[in-house]
């Protein structure tokens, strides 16, 4: 049973580091067609500003989130990962959120069982006309994430 | 010199400039070589036998070969510290041994220059079993608990307790150890460091022969296998490979569940897989140990898998061991050291393997 | 030997009379002290002197026999017309766990119920293994006049050449040298049985008498100590465990609902890890395996005993167990009709997790378990 792989993420864009300057955070965000990857789409037609640490991806539905994409983002250097979806009742596949959000409770507290800051997994639920709502939220999550520092502990070394 | 006694507390000095490899504790039963940084040096002596074998040293499990970026390749220099390695049992050096001929230019023309650059750079210290186990059964490979194959050095621990002796766990016990050099290698090194060493008296040398000898008895007594598969190689060589249909096989590998704890834990396995690990442009290539009781392991690029279910890859592991290698190899490709039967989930016994086919195996003109 | 082996070999004898099994799994005397392990009769054996006498039921018969059920139901990939050949009959002795990963199995279509015949042991907890191991050592030091000069943690090595369980439940052991050492099997009993709350088997086919011991408490005090430890700690924990992890697949391969026909960690199409034991691919194995086995896990402990490297994958398996338990109200049972957690969903279900940025700043949603408690979603409109 094959999964088709999640955009690509340049490695060039890993470095999180400005030579000589401050940390910068690198979030991944997997936003869902219907409402939250609209929601930030609005976001910027409003000219809403949230900081620019966010590479969006974007998924059908929020229940195309397999905790899988979360690790390996982590795994590739993101230092925050959020994943984004329709309202419980509002999604448009009428349930994948709602069998989503099962998998996220879990994903959520397992994660954090091991050792991963909770900060750097996020979730939640924006839909198609909160723009604002969406730069807030990512303005929340790169706060958080600036708390907690550069992502070390799942971070897969290569050249 | 060839014989000499050292103490226990200066083993850790033995060091020189690269490394040192001993046995360590990595948790509860769970032992491994580790190298040993530290002053002073903690070295476990009471283990019947390491349970990460010595292949680990030499032939490290997850190897970086080269890195790459873009079309740019940068080899990874081959080791250049010196190794010494102390407390290997007789059976893993033996393993060595055999290693070292698989990996070796002689063996079909392809030399690995990551196993043999530490080998070359490496003197390892064998310490003999004075209590064998019951999963031993290193003399129906050929070998036994004070072999001399493979080691540099041959260690003998002075006071441990002869097998059977009342008090248990009793290896360990005594402080002064005998070396006996096998190879100049081994000879360098008593002379590098001459000032640890007293010379052998000999009593000394025949408290360890005596030990090495009941040893030696001891596991010809636990496992009499009815077959002496390091006497029978060329029965082996004939009568193995016919044995390849036979009906008994189902039976012996039914309980297995495919895991790779025997492949990964034997000290003569050493079946690899070659991956590359990149992000975009930029990678690796890593070289790791892999197995044959893998489903995948031989899975061709076509999807097609000639071997698809864990009765052939379970007579593959025996045939690989008691046929190919005998054929490739003039030897056996197992040492008896039991990790394979202690470790299996199931407790699959290689011993059954070699008793239900001893028959077969046996030259003709030996009398049943 | 427990008195249930010659019922347990009655029943198979009887099958086969019969002729309602094709193929009987159990457990058979094993070839090392302290170890039964497991055993496959099939009908034209069962017919031979003392194929089914190899039957035994004792302290030591540990392993999950569910795991081998999905390989005889296994049908051809892209598989259009059905399946011709019958399934082949199986006879399975199975403890209460065996038989909540066989239900687990049935509901994930990978086990044909039907054609299984299960014989239901009410389960008095099996012996570890390791737990005796370490007992005889510290036994044994306690004992020995003298002991040796350079002790090294752990204690000396021992060897238990023999072992013998009275009926009256006490384990003795024969060391090498004849020394005998005793404990009450409650004391050297695995974890998971201690803490089993489902020892007996519902729903077998034919029940073995005897009563199952009395259910534990599930354990997961152990979950709450852990989860009061810093962030930092329980890192360190980890990190530390899975250093020695070494990729073998032990864990994976004794698991019975571990299935997969190709293991995500096997995908070559899209490489989710690395083949080797860098840090960062042991981790995200064991963390996606176990995270894999939410709502079918019955905590037979069959990984931790399978690991050749002693990781304390047990911590985990509870921690997925328990969360699955809290969240969703599910454990996973005897009643193939009640549906798995994740393939379904409730409108109460928890928001607890969710980051509401209109919520005061702190930490994104849920924890480890305590956080705010799961507030109104936001439903359109409101």
């Amino acid at each position: 049973m094959s999964q088709s792989a999640p955009q690509h993420i340049h490695a060039e864009e890993l470095a999180t580091v400005e030579p000589g300057g401050e940390w910068h955070p690198k979030i991944v965000a997997f936003l869902c067609n219907w409402c939250s990857y609209a929601g930030a789409d609005l976001a910027g037609v409003s000219r809403l500003q949230y900081g620019p640490n966010v590479r969006i991806i974007r998924v059908p539905c929020s229940a195309r989130v397999n905790p899988q994409f979360i690790m390996k983002a982590l795994q590739n250097g993101a230092d925050g990962v959020l994943v984004s979806g329709c309202h419980p009742g509002d999604c448009h596949y009428i349930s994948g959120n709602l069998v989503a959000r099962r998998k996220f409770t879990l994903t959520k507290r397992f994660l954090e069982f091991f050792g991963i800051e909770p900060e750097r997994v996020q979730f939640s639920w924006v839909s198609a006309s909160e723009g604002g709502r969406f730069s807030e939220l990512m303005n929340r999550v790169i706060a958080d994430v600036k708390r907690v520092g550069p992502a070390r502990r799942l971070v897969k070394n290569l050249p | 010199m060839d014989r000499a006694t050292i103490r226990k507390e200066d083993i850790p000095k033995l060091k020189g400039e690269g490394k040192f490899f001993a046995p360590g504790r990595k948790a509860g039963d769970a032992t491994a070589f580790v190298e040993l940084v530290e002053e002073p040096a903690e070295i476990l002596y009471e283990y019947g036998n390491v349970r990460v074998p010595l292949k680990q040293v030499f032939f490290p499990q997850t190897e970086v070969l080269c890195e790459y970026d873009f079309d740019e390749i940068t080899e990874v220099p081959l080791p250049t510290e010196s190794i010494v390695v102390f407390g290997a049992r007789p059976c893993d050096t033996r393993a060595l041994a055999q290693l070292d001929a698989v990996f070796s230019p002689e063996y079909k023309g392809h030399p690995d220059p990551y196993y043999l650059r530490r080998r070359e750079n490496s003197v390892v210290i064998a310490l003999a079993c004075s209590l064998p186990c019951g999963s031993c059964f290193c003399t129906v490979t050929g070998g036994g608990p004070a072999d001399r194959e493979g080691a540099d050095i041959l260690a003998h621990e002075l006071g441990a307790a002869e097998p059977g002796a009342a008090k248990p766990g009793a290896a360990g016990s005594g402080d002064t150890l005998l070396f006996e050099a096998l190879t100049d290698k081994g000879r360098a090194l008593l002379e590098a460091h001459g000032e640890l060493f007293a010379e052998a008296q000999a009593g000394q040398i025949e408290t360890a022969q005596k030990a090495a000898a009941a040893a030696e008895a001891k596991v010809r007594e636990l496992n009499d296998l009815g077959v002496d598969l390091g006497a029978e190689l060329d029965a082996l060589k004939r009568n193995m490979d016919p044995l390849f249909e036979d009906s008994r096989w189902s039976g012996l590998t039914d309980s297995c569940i495919g895991c790779g704890a025997c492949t990964y834990l034997c000290p003569t396995c050493y079946c690899f897989d070659i991956a590359d690990e990149s992000r975009l442009y930029k990678g690796r290539r890593i070289r790791t140990w892999d197995s044959c009781q893998f489903p995948l392991f031989t899975r061709h690029a076509s999807g097609h898998n000639p071997r698809t279910n864990k009765k052939e890859r379970l007579r593959q592991r025996f045939m690989h061991k008691f046929s190919y290698a005998v054929e490739n190899n003039e030897d056996v490709l197992c040492v008896g050291c039991g990790r394979c039967i202690t470790a299996c989930p199931v407790n699959l016994d290689i011993r059954d393997v070699i008793r239900a086919f001893a028959k077969g195996i046996q030259s003709e003109h030996v009398s049943q | 030997m427990d008195s249930r082996t010659e019922e347990i070999r009655q029943a198979a004898r009887k099958l086969f009379a019969e002729d309602k099994i094709d193929l009987f799994i159990g457990f058979e005397a094993g070839t090392l002290p302290l170890r039964s392990r497991p055993c496959f009769i099939s009908a034209r054996e069962a017919g031979e002197d003392g194929a089914v006498e190899r039957l035994v039921w004792d302290s030591f018969c540990a392993n999950n026999l569910a795991a081998y059920l999905q390989k005889y139901h296994e049908n051809e990939p892209n598989r259009r017309k059905p399946r011709e050949k019958p399934y082949p009959r199986i006879g399975i002795a199975a403890k209460a766990c065996d038989l909540r990963s066989i239900v687990a199995l049935t509901k994930e279509r990978q086990v044909q119920r039907d054609s299984l015949v299960v014989v239901g042991i009410p389960c008095r907890g099996m012996i570890d293994r390791r737990k005796v191991e370490a007992a005889a050592a510290a036994g044994a030091a306690a004992d020995s006049a003298g002991g040796s000069a350079h002790p090294g943690p752990g204690g000396a090595p021992v060897e238990i050449l023999a072992h013998r369980e009275s009926e009256d439940g006490v384990l003795e052991v024969t060391l090498r040298g004849g020394q005998t050492l005793s404990w009450p099997r409650e004391e050297v009993l695995q974890a998971c049985c201690l803490e089993c709350r489902l020892p007996a088997p519902e729903g077998a086919d034919v029940v073995v008498s005897g009563e199952a011991r009395k259910p534990g408490d599930g354990g997961y005090a152990r979950i709450q100590e852990f989860e009061a430890k810093s962030l930092e700690e329980r890192w360190e924990y980890f990190r530390g465990e899975l250093a020695r992890c070494i990729r073998c697949n032990a864990c994976r391969q004794a698991c019975p609902t571990c299935w997969c026909k190709e293991c995500f960690a096997e995908q070559t199409d899209l490489k989710w890890i690395g083949v080797g034991t860098e840090p960062s691919d042991t981790m995200f194995f064991q963390i996606i395996r176990i995270f894999h086995q939410a709502g079918r896990c019955v905590e037979c402990d069959a990984c931790y005993r399978a690991c050749p490297m002693g990781i304390d994958l047990r911590l985990y398996t509870k921690k997925i167990v328990k969360d699955v338990e809290e969240a969703f109200g599910y454990l996973p049972g005897f009643d193939p009709e009640a549906a798995p957690p994740l393939t379904t969903f409730s409108e109460k279900d928890t928001d607890s997790f969710i980051t509401d940025p209109d919520k005061p700043a702190g930490a994104g949603g849920d924890g480890a378990g305590a956080g705010p408690a799961g507030h109104e979603t936001h439903a359109k409109g409101h």
